[in-house]
């Protein structure tokens, strides 16, 4: 397994500078000219030129890319064209907010998601089963923006529970709204996800004996027939993770929440290059370990699974 | 072991025993919690749950939809980086809530030379707020670094009409203009034109900080801390030489999506909702406990379409006419904006020098441009009109200019781009009818003729590529006349022929609707982005929410 994680790891190499090379191209290939985002309404043509001289967006396109290459593996991300922060420090401002946002969805989505996929599973065709895979489908069809902004009116404006907006001092309160929101998809999925996963396992030859053998009926569900179904879910949530992780754009914009998402979105608006670039290699690194993690996982669910 | 084999010759299935239908009964419950709703209309002012305490009295929250880029004068260029600006920093002088010159760290001025030669004395009380005095040394530095190209300052215009700059002592400063310019106190006016501590920039020169993010000044307002995206905080600076702010704080928070604030103001927590969106514009105004703190307010502004004077067939005054006279401008309004602005003959908006009330618009008339358009073969080539794809309100614009002028003959695409694309499409000349506004940088009407209109500004702001060497006679000539009486009048004649020939299709200045809580006093929204410093607002709570701070 060591080595198996070894080589992965090694593939980042060429996968990242694959998307260093394909971020860059196609952020200078998107019409409209940082400088015009850079400079005002009243800029003259000399002061434009001047701003291209002085950020390098006169010199030819392989020259740039040369360069932003050379700093990147020195650890060098460059200056935001719009704030002149460095832009390691933008990532590692928002990053923990967006992380925080996506792990109390993915938490809440999982605890929720799969035990109401169990539950439907060991009652198929019931009212039950009815109502939660309706629910589900709810979930699904539901655009992430309206059910923000619902949940905002009747939470926050009507009942005055919660917040409805904002990070505040970084309280539980005002998470509860957007970790529900971002979540609500990733439940639904898994729930129908589990679902179909347990019908499948639940008849299996196997499962019968481990009753004869006398297993409580805990143990035969979430021992010998959960950890066999859990491998397409664990597949869901490590993506719907992943996604999360790479900036959840429209939950961070309704609740305005100051997470990465939101900004790579500002940045896209300003042609700030080196935060676009920045943040999409970002965003890859961490798909490319959540997917590892992943692998590692199905390893250790399914013993059948060895990479040596 | 006896217990299991029990429940496996059960014919009820073992996992149906097993989970019981709480999980079901809560998620009931809560979808029954969720549907609750309070009695209409029932909205707490003052906030009050265990996880929405009240207003703090001392505070005002206020907010705006962007994270600002910087707050250092030299490379703000917004209206909202320059309002933060202007809390922070003092200028030679400022402008009031209605957009008139006031000193400020000038005590008083002098003119001489031909109104070439402006002489500032220095309030000897002022003090930034790193303790040391305000010099006309630091009035120098912060106009140099402006102007230094190394800077690559986007307002170094407001400043370039500067041709010396001399501290005689440290408490007078001489600005020498290259030529006499009227409206020269309201760009001094402007955020490029605050005075920053040369020690602070370079402190944070050194440190590898921007500036913009420690930024240090004489105003009535101290930086105390930026979180991006979240918000941004001001404490009152005891030290102000000036009149002091009656609030202790003021937060600016930044709340990107607009019925996100609208949801945050019925809940207490923002003091205003600040512009609202048209969608909602009906219903708060219309409500009976709400329409008494909506307020319409104007801006100094002017919407107009602009045509491509460079390109065929808009070369000519009678062809961009013809369109113009298939328009009613008014009914216009009405339907995109809620009729929240008003009608504009030229690109000067009412409120500023040369804008002449008693001017009648084009008269609408259909007919007459269907045969024009005829005439000219204008019916036989699709035209593009670019929009920006920024407000709701442009592209309904769009659509009813499509629909009208498709009355007439004349076949519209509409394309709307981006902001960055389309401001390089504007530039570019690549359009031939482009949707454009404008703002008002100083209060004067210069601001709307010379930058959008003058033949030297084709390049640069005057994206219609108009020149007409008798507009420009008019500017540069109110330009340099000082009576303001005679340069009302040369800036009125020189907003009626632009009218007159037609190089936009001049649509509205805009007007914009503001709701306040009740328990904010004395708030008066400035005429011009940077007209105020919150000097005067209060926070009246009501007795309870007293008792819960005590409490």
């Amino acid at each position: 397994m060591g080595s198996y994680v070894i080589r992965r790891l090694l593939m980042m190499i060429p996968v990242l500078w694959g998307v260093i090379t394909i971020a860059f191209f196609l952020s200078r290939l998107a019409p409209g000219d940082p400088a015009d985002a850079m400079a005002g309404q009243r800029a003259s043509e000399e002061l434009r030129q001047q701003i291209r001289e002085q950020y390098g967006f006169d010199r030819p396109l392989h020259v740039q890319y040369g360069l932003y290459l050379w700093n990147v593996m020195r650890g060098d991300l460059g200056l935001s064209y719009d704030s002149h922060r460095p832009v390691t420090a933008i990532i590692m401002e928002r990053f923990p907010n967006t992380f925080r946002l996506a792990f109390s969805a993915m938490v809440a989505a999982v605890i929720l998601g799969v035990s109401a996929g169990l539950i439907s599973a060991l009652l198929p065709n019931t009212w039950y089963d009815r109502i939660t895979m309706f629910f589900s489908l709810l979930g699904i069809s539901t655009p992430v923006f309206w059910l923000g902004l619902l949940l905002m009116y009747f939470v926050s404006v009507r009942m005055r529970l919660l917040p409805p907006s904002g990070f505040g001092d970084g309280g539980i309160q005002y998470l509860i709204l957007p970790a529900i929101t971002l979540g609500t998809q990733s439940v639904a999925f898994l729930a129908r996800m589990t679902r179909a996963s347990m019908l499948e396992i639940l008849n299996e030859e196997y499962l019968r004996t481990a009753r004869a053998k006398g297993a409580s009926p805990f143990i035969v569900i979430v021992k010998h027939a959960f950890a066999n179904a859990a491998i397409p879910v664990v597949t869901i949530i490590g993506l719907d993770f992943a996604s999360y992780l790479s900036g959840s754009v429209l939950t961070e914009k309704v609740f305005s929440w100051p997470g990465l998402g939101r900004h790579i979105v500002t940045a896209i608006a300003q042609r700030d290059y080196p935060v676009i670039n920045g943040t999409v290699l970002f965003f890859a690194v961490i798909f490319i370990l959540i997917n590892l993690l992943i692998d590692v996982l199905y390893a250790y669910l399914d013993p059948r699974i060895r990479y040596d | 072991m006896r217990d299991s084999y029990k429940k496996n010759n059960d014919p009820t299935p073992s996992h149906v025993r097993l989970y019981p239908r709480g999980a079901f009964c809560l998620f009931m419950l809560t979808a029954l919690l969720f549907s609750c709703s309070g009695q209409d209309g029932n909205y707490a002012q003052y906030g009050g749950s265990f996880f929405m305490p009240p207003p703090d009295v001392d505070t005002l929250v206020l907010y705006d939809i962007n994270d600002p880029p910087t707050l250092d004068p030299a490379r703000s260029w917004g209206t909202f980086d320059g309002l933060l600006v202007s809390q922070i920093f003092s200028n030679l002088v400022r402008f009031n809530q209605k957009a008139e010159i006031e000193p400020d760290l000038a005590l008083r001025w002098e003119m001489s030379d031909g109104a070439r030669c402006y002489t500032f004395f220095l309030n000897p009380q002022a003090k930034f707020s790193n303790g040391r005095s305000v010099t006309a040394e630091d009035v120098r530095y912060s106009f140099e670094r402006v102007l230094d190209k190394d800077t690559a300052s986007s307002s170094r215009w407001v400043l370039e009409r500067i041709e010396t700059i001399r501290a005689e002592d440290p408490l007078t400063v001489v600005l020498t203009l290259k030529e006499p310019f009227a409206p020269f106190l309201g760009l001094l006016a402007m955020p490029a034109a605050s005075i920053v501590p040369r020690e602070e920039v370079e402190r944070c020169e050194r440190e590898g900080i921007p500036f913009g993010e420690r930024p240090v000044g004489s105003g009535p307002w101290l930086f105390k801390e930026w979180r991006h995206d979240q918000y941004l905080d001001f404490e009152r600076n005891e030290e102000y030489w000036g009149q002091k702010p009656n609030l202790k704080r003021l937060r600016m928070r930044i709340i990107s999506n607009a019925f996100t604030a609208i949801a945050e103001f019925e809940t207490g927590r923002i003091a205003y909702i600040n512009p609202l969106p048209e969608a909602e514009i009906l219903r708060w105004k219309t409500h009976p406990q709400w329409k008494k703190y909506t307020e319409l307010t104007n801006q100094l502004s002017a919407d107009m379409l602009v045509f491509n004077c460079e390109r065929a067939p808009w070369d000519k005054e009678e062809n961009r006419r013809a369109l113009c006279q298939a328009v009613e401008t008014p009914l216009v309004l009405e339907c995109v904006r809620e009729g929240a602005g008003a009608v504009i003959t030229g690109p000067i908006p009412p409120g500023l020098p040369g804008f002449d009330p008693d001017r009648k618009l084009f008269k609408y008339d259909p007919d007459a441009s269907r045969e024009l358009v005829k005439q000219n073969g204008l019916d036989k080539r699709e035209i593009v009109l670019l929009l920006p794809s920024s407000d709701q309100f442009v592209s309904s614009t769009g659509v009813i200019m499509q629909a009208l002028w498709k009355k007439i003959g004349v076949s519209v695409r509409v394309h709307q781009a981006e902001w960055v694309t389309y401001r390089r499409m504007l530039r570019e000349g690549e359009f031939d009818i482009a949707y454009r506004n404008w703002f008002a940088d100083y209060p004067d009407g210069d601001n709307f003729l010379y930058p959008l209109f003058h033949s030297s500004q084709i390049g640069s702001g005057n994206m219609a590529r108009f020149a007409d060497p008798e507009v420009d006679r008019l500017i540069e000539e109110s330009q340099k006349e000082m009576n303001p009486s005679r340069r009302s009048e040369l800036l009125t004649q020189a907003n009626a022929l632009v009218y007159e020939k037609a190089p936009a299709l001049f649509l509205w200045s805009r007007a914009k609707y503001i709701v306040t809580q009740p328990w904010l006093k004395e708030y008066t929204e400035p005429l011009i982005f940077n007209g105020t410093q919150f000097l005067a607002e209060r926070i009246e709570a009501p007795a309870v929410d007293l008792k819960h701070k005590e409490d």
